[in-house]
């Protein structure tokens, strides 16, 4: 494969802005996808008027006396079980004003396929040179060869699916972004919780519910553990808000009973082990886990399972903290809490604190890359000494 | 004890409400028993169960999911025993269970009871559909291994059908059938074993069992992808041997002793010392007869680890209760297979190479 002599786009040009406005509308009439979260939110993040924010923001952090063209040829491995990551993958990417190619499942779900029709003819039209393409898992010369004439390339899956891509390199200057397995929090104040009127309560429900249930919390920044601060006083309040969850999740239920077991064997190892000092199953969608004092963290069993952690203070979660966490989504943290929360994370290797509600909302900041920035080069254009 | 009430009259003889009111109290016993002696089951009934360990009745008993055997070790008792592994294939989580000389013995008490139901007093000559090689081993005993090492003590002489590479020996096959001409004989293999070294291998009246009485067991997963239910399966070996006492066994190692036998209708009966409880699959509420659901083994027999009552994961439903079938009560099942197991998504790829 030899590696065509193109010219550098500059990012965010108004074709390409275009195009993602015009996808984002398509998928957001579609009816197909009406009832699918997953689709609705990729559609909101590429509406129009989200993709001109990102332009701004980019344009007014740009260095004086430079210009920023396109990083040139992104090779994209997404995961193969999230049906849209590949989209939020491919469109920073293709908004930077790269050529990307984007390796999909070998079997496409139908939601890979009908996400991908109306993009094709879209870039088809035009005349984009981004291509997804699909080649067998043992078919390692084809990924040697693809990252031989990249610049950069996103990997995305476990860790074991990043080491094998390092033993492949890039085109001299390529880098590589690793997106690695992942564990990720909520941070909870049980006094905020309490003081919650019933709307309050309701609120926060559905914001924990779209954190744990999009992606059958098997998303990297799916909560698993629940810090919660003050649990000794706010012990009911906590349970009332899990039981509100439940509620929820019942009304559009997703577990499969075959998950409902698995999760009820887990809570049983658990509580054998002396691990959690109580397991209750809510309902087949949603079992909630105590964990027994000197216990860090539960198990992500996902599929609607969480682990409740009572701690004193916010060092009492920094302190558990790696660079293998991922994502905080938290509630209820007075401002300096949540500043001393931040800084001890971050330092820790944590790579997200966001408003519970949001874990699962794409961001161009992510595992610590700031995305934009990766995917384009910077050119110093100096005018005079 | 009502364990001894009940295994001392004919195997599927004790009516369904009788049968609960005698095993209810004994029930009850044996979760405080294991409460006492199992640390870790203690801790599960306290935190999972919330405490719970009186019961108005069988429904309302404690249960642990028969995955968990896999996940850990649980007994109790201190007893020497013998660790009991189910078969699995590469990679898959094993079941480990521990059986002392004390269940062990209750296990085989409640094998032979049940076994007389369809087998009498009397050994018949034994024709084991399998290789002698699958016994061997002490030291690694799967649930293949144990089941037939269990099932040889009914038969007389027992010869192994199939060679070391489980190919039928043709020889042994002839001279056995040929040297026991006339009289009862007994069969016992693993269902699919029984389709492909015996059915397969031979054609219609090439061998005559119509003197034959066929035990099986083993799960109809195999056969299934090939097409074969159990009417089918009855049939041909009927047409194919003139073979039609056939007895198919629901069971599994985390409460081996305790089979359900296939009566003459096809249906599979619990015996006097074990229910069964059929759940939905999302609420796990007991379901009516007639509607599938969740399949939840009950049982007296397990003292060395806490396995008297075990949620499974396949699903099955409760065809008649107290049928009366050739004098056969209790619950009669039908086994749907296995409950489908969740398509599993997220971030990290199962495969490095995805």
């Amino acid at each position: 494969m030899e590696r065509a002599r193109l010219p550098f786009c500059a990012p965010f040009s108004a074709e390409r802005i275009q195009l993602l406005g015009r996808y984002a509308h398509q998928l957001q009439t579609d009816p197909r996808w009406s009832g699918s979260a997953p689709v609705l939110a990729l559609a909101f993040w590429l509406r129009k008027a989200a993709v001109r924010r990102m332009a701004a923001d980019f344009g007014a952090r740009a260095h004086p006396q430079s210009i920023a063209t396109a990083r040139g040829i992104v090779f994209h491995l997404p995961p193969q079980n999230v049906d849209t990551l590949f989209l939020y993958s491919w469109a920073v990417a293709f908004a930077c004003g790269n050529i990307n190619v984007v390796r999909l499942p070998e079997h496409m779900s139908p939601t890979i396929e009908g996400l991908l029709d109306p993009l094709m003819s879209l870039l088809g039209a035009g005349q984009f040179e981004d291509v997804f393409i699909t080649y067998p898992r043992d078919a390692a010369n084809i990924s040697e060869r693809l990252s031989a004439i990249s610049d950069c390339r996103l990997v995305w899956g476990g860790d074991e699916k990043v080491n094998l891509f390092q033993r492949y390199p890039l085109r001299p200057g390529g880098k590589s972004l690793m997106f690695g397995d992942r564990y990720s929090h909520a941070v909870l104040s049980a006094a905020a919780v309490a003081k919650l009127d019933g709307v309050g309560l309701e609120r926060l429900a559905k914001q924990i519910h779209d954190d744990v249930r999009l992606f059958d919390q098997r998303a990297c920044s799916s909560p698993h553990t629940v810090h919660v601060l003050g649990m000794r006083d706010g012990a009911d309040a906590v349970y009332r808000l899990m039981e509100a969850v439940d509620a929820l999740a019942r009304q559009s239920p997703s577990t499969d009973p075959s998950h409902g077991v698995a999760k009820f064997a887990a809570s049983c190892a658990i509580a054998a082990a002396g691990a959690g000092v109580s397991a209750r199953r809510l309902s087949n969608e949603m079992t909630v886990v105590e964990l027994a004092p000197g216990e860090q963290r539960g198990l992500s069993i996902g599929g609607g399972f969480l682990s409740v952690r009572a701690v004193e203070s916010v060092a009492g979660i920094a302190e558990t903290l790696t660079e293998r966490d991922q994502t905080l989504s938290w509630f209820g943290l007075e401002p300096e809490l949540f500043e001393e929360l931040a800084r001890q994370a971050a330092v820790r290797g944590v790579a997200r604190l966001v408003p519970i509600g949001s874990a699962l909302k794409f961001d161009l900041l992510w595992d610590g890359y700031d995305l934009l920035a990766e995917l384009t080069r910077t050119v110093r254009a100096q005018r005079g000494i | 004890m009502s364990f001894e009430d009940l295994i001392a009259r004919p195997a599927f003889t004790v009516p369904q409400r009788e049968r609960e009111a005698l095993m209810l109290p004994e029930l009850q016993e044996l979760t405080r028993h294991h409460r006492e002696r199992c640390d870790a089951y203690a801790r599960i009934l306290d935190r999972v169960w919330t405490g719970r360990d009186r019961s108005d009745c069988v429904e309302e008993m404690p249960f642990l999911p028969v995955s968990l055997f896999k996940q850990i070790d649980l007994r109790s008792s201190g007893e020497d025993g013998i660790m009991l592994k189910s078969s699995g294939t590469t990679g898959q989580a094993r079941s480990r269970i521990f059986v002392d000389p004390e269940t062990s013995q209750r296990q085989s008490r409640a094998l032979v009871a049940t076994m007389k139901a369809v087998l009498g007093e009397s050994r018949m000559p034994m024709l084991l559909i399998d290789t002698k090689k699958v016994i061997s081993d002490p030291a690694d005993m799967t649930a293949r291994g144990a089941g037939v090492l269990g099932m040889m003590k009914f038969g007389a002489r027992p010869t192994f059908a199939l060679d070391e590479g489980l190919a039928p020996d043709v020889d042994v096959i002839r001279s056995f059938i040929s040297a026991n001409a006339g009289r009862p004989i007994m069969l016992f293999g693993f269902t699919f074993l029984v389709w492909t070294k015996l059915y397969e291998a031979f054609a219609d009246g090439e061998l005559d069992l119509s003197n034959a009485i066929l035990i099986h067991s083993g799960g109809w997963k195999q056969l299934e992808e090939r097409k074969v239910p159990n009417s089918i399966f009855r049939q041909a070996l009927s047409q194919r041997f003139g073979l039609s006492r056939i007895h198919n066994f629901y069971g599994m190692v985390e409460q081996i002793g305790s089979i359900f036998l296939e009566g003459s209708d096809g249906y599979l009966y619990a015996p006097n010392f074990t229910d069964v409880i059929i759940r939905d699959p999302v609420t796990w509420q007991p379901l009516p007869p007639r509607e599938k659901g969740l399949i939840e083994l009950v049982s007296l027999l397990p003292r060395s680890y806490p396995g008297h009552a075990i949620l499974t994961e396949d699903l099955g439903e409760i065809v008649a209760i107290d049928s009366g079938t050739d004098g056969w009560m209790g619950k009669a099942l039908l086994i749907h297979g296995r409950l489908p197991k969740a398509e599993l998504r997220g971030c990290s790829d199962v495969a490095a190479a995805a």
